[in-house]
């Protein structure tokens, strides 16, 4: 009965772990990424590389907005960033990046800073 | 009254007004409205009053489209049929789900939402659910605030749970007592006999698994034993009609739908606890609802997509709350509760969250939830509408059950516009979510793309409809608006078969309302006829 018991404890346990790891493999940042910015500067730039492929119409756009953080300062920017970023996303103004629904600013921010 | 075929002698033939083949809810509520007047009902049903496996085996088919269960798992066979293994998830078909829309081919129902509320009305009580309410309505009952959603891009619909209705047991007194009611069990109905003509079914035969045989003769006779069964007991009825019975626009097994179910994308927020709350079923009295996310008809209409539903769903590590409903169902069910060390050892680490539900459930009426630092993943589960699609769609097998009749074979198939619609409501939600500060919003891979692929882990519903669809003009549909089947003069069709469009929520509510309209049509024709 021990033993009986012990394989299907096993069997329910390797039943759970398959369960958790056979989904979609979709990394899930811990904290909300448009608050802390996907986690890290590389992160950032890896969409914004990937947007760019997707969208290479989009460069000129990216420049353009990279100049406008830049005029805003260090300590502006984000302010400016989250303001456009309220803006379009109450037009639902959104775009995909990397399976990502993201406001259009924050795919250029990220554009901007793969640019950069 | 219920009879056993087995019991009866051989090659007997039973009269009735008006044979009933198949005792699930749509046949059993039929039947049941008949109850007390001088209409003379045979309800005939394959299986017994409890399963039995070698019934079950009746209902095994092949499945050669995109991978579904089991058919004999999908499915139920004895009296109360699929209702057996149903959790009652309801709700009503919507106005949009009855229009014809140019952007979705072979949509439209002969009628709109409007004419069957009376007969939504007769069918909730049935399935054990209070009166039609708005999401409004539901929202204040929960004593919730939804989400602030655009309305011009999502809203809110519930389904209505009204706990597990065995329709097989809960009706079953009211049937055995009835005088003008019989049920006949152990009695598979193996073909439709039409005269040479094919404008009339004379007779149904039947067969026991143990060989014996009976016909039944009536007046009217409705075929009501689930979206496979029906199309095939129509196809497997060609002695007259080389296509089956009723099938000279070969439209019968076609447009099979289903609701595909499967996660969409998985949401990165840092206060999982806020949506999870809102989006767990909560009760109203002995009802509970649980919210979805559809989008509204204008926008529909505007993103020419589908009328598709989504819910919030999680994943946890924390097993405390699953180890007290265990120990909870142990001690009702009046036994010891296994592994009753490794389980208190999870209580006691659990002890805080449990505390807390408790105390929401018992101050505030509110569903268990998740420990928030237990939750490593929040994700998006769609029920989706399907588009009706003619090659989606069953066929008989070459082989043949145990009774000798040709078994189904599935070829389920899903087109662009059901993925597509899956894109636009993600993205929707996505957005809506980001612009409330809840999020973001990531697709699974499998929806990131364009094309036809569809997730390996997508399955079905258990939700079969379309394969007798309905419709006023004989070249598209299978039956009438009065689900009446085109070119026969005494052949009906009850359940989901007969859906044009499949709508996102389950189909029993709408199936039983049906069912019971069709009960009030033929009481009109057999007092007309008499």
């Amino acid at each position: 009965m021990r033993r009986r018991h012990f394989l299907k404890t096993l069997l329910k346990t390797l039943a759970v772990i398959s369960a958790v790891t056979a989904g979609p493999p979709v990394k899930i940042p811990t904290k909300d990424p448009l608050k802390t910015g996907f986690g890290d500067a590389e992160a950032m730039r890896a969409l914004g590389r990937h947007y760019l492929d997707l969208h290479p119409e989009e460069t000129s756009a990216a420049r353009a907005w990279r100049a406008v953080l830049a005029d805003a300062g260090r300590t502006g920017m984000r302010g400016h960033a989250a303001r456009q970023a309220r803006s379009e996303l109450e037009g639902g103004e959104v775009v995909i990046v990397d399976g990502w629904v993201l406001p259009r600013s924050l795919a250029l921010t990220c554009s901007a800073m793969a640019l950069a | 009254m219920f009879i056993d075929l087995r019991n009866l002698g051989d090659n007997s033939v039973l009269e009735a007004d008006i044979c009933i083949v198949g005792a699930g809810p749509a046949g059993i509520s039929m039947a049941r409205s008949f109850i007390g007047t001088s209409v003379d009902v045979l309800v005939v049903e394959g299986g017994d009053l409890e399963f039995d496996a070698t019934t079950q085996a009746l209902y095994k088919g092949e499945s050669v489209g995109v991978p579904y269960f089991e058919l004999d798992e999908a499915r139920l066979r004895f009296f109360g049929g699929s209702s057996n293994h149903w959790d009652n998830w309801c709700g009503e078909f919507e106005p949009i789900d009855f229009a014809a829309r140019s952007w979705v081919p072979y949509s439209g129902w002969p009628f709109e939402a409007s004419e069957l509320e009376p007969w939504y009305d007769l069918a909730r009580p049935l399935c054990s659910l209070g009166p039609r309410r708005k999401v409004e309505e539901i929202w204040g009952k929960l004593g919730l605030e939804p989400l602030a959603f655009d309305d011009s891009r999502l809203r809110f619909h519930f389904w209505e749970i009204a706990g597990p209705i065995r329709f097989g047991e809960t009706y079953r007194e009211d049937l055995r007592k009835a005088r003008n009611v019989r049920v006949l069990l152990n009695a598979n109905a193996t073909e439709c006999r039409s005269d040479t003509t094919a404008r009339m079914i004379e007779a149904i035969d039947l067969r026991t698994l143990e060989g014996r045989r009976a016909k039944v003769q009536a007046r009217f006779f409705v075929l009501a034993c689930g979206a496979i069964e029906n199309a095939r007991l129509m196809l497997a009825s060609d002695r007259v009609e080389p296509n089956g019975i009723g099938n000279r626009r070969d439209l019968i097994g076609r447009y099979f739908m289903e609701h595909p179910r499967d996660r969409i994308g998985s949401l990165a927020t840092g206060n999982p606890f806020a949506v999870i709350d809102l989006f767990r079923p909560g009760w109203s009295g002995k009802q509970s609802y649980c919210p979805a996310i559809t989008v509204p008809e204008e926008r529909i209409r505007a993103e020419q997509i589908l009328n598709t539903r989504l819910e919030l769903r999680y994943a946890s590590d924390e097993t405390s709350m699953a180890t007290m409903r265990r120990f909870a169902q142990s001690i009702q069910a009046g036994r010891m509760p296994d592994r009753l060390a490794e389980g208190l050892w999870d209580l006691i680490q659990g002890t805080d969250i449990m505390a807390y539900n408790l105390y929401r459930r018992a101050v505030h009426n509110r569903p268990i939830v998740p420990r928030p630092d237990g939750v490593h993943q929040v994700y998006f589960l769609c029920q989706a509408e399907q588009a009706p699609n003619p090659d989606s769609r069953i066929t008989l097998s070459d082989r043949r059950d145990a009774l000798g009749s040709r078994m189904p074979v599935l070829d389920w198939r899903l087109g662009e516009l059901d993925k597509r619609t899956l894109q636009v409501q993600g993205k929707l939600l996505g957005g809506e979510l980001a612009r409330l500060g809840l999020g973001l919003f990531q697709f699974d891979p499998w929806l990131r793309d364009g094309g036809n692929s569809w997730s390996p882990t997508m399955v079905g519903g258990y939700h079969h409809m379309g394969t007798t669809r309905m419709s006023d003009d004989e070249r598209t549909g299978v039956v009438d608006a009065n689900c009446r089947v085109h070119g026969l003069g005494n052949l009906y069709v009850a359940g989901s078969s007969v859906y044009p469009t499949s709508s996102n929520i389950n189909p029993t509510l709408t199936l039983v309302a049906l069912a019971l309209r069709l009960g009030d049509h033929l009481k009109k024709r057999v007092t007309e006829r008499a």
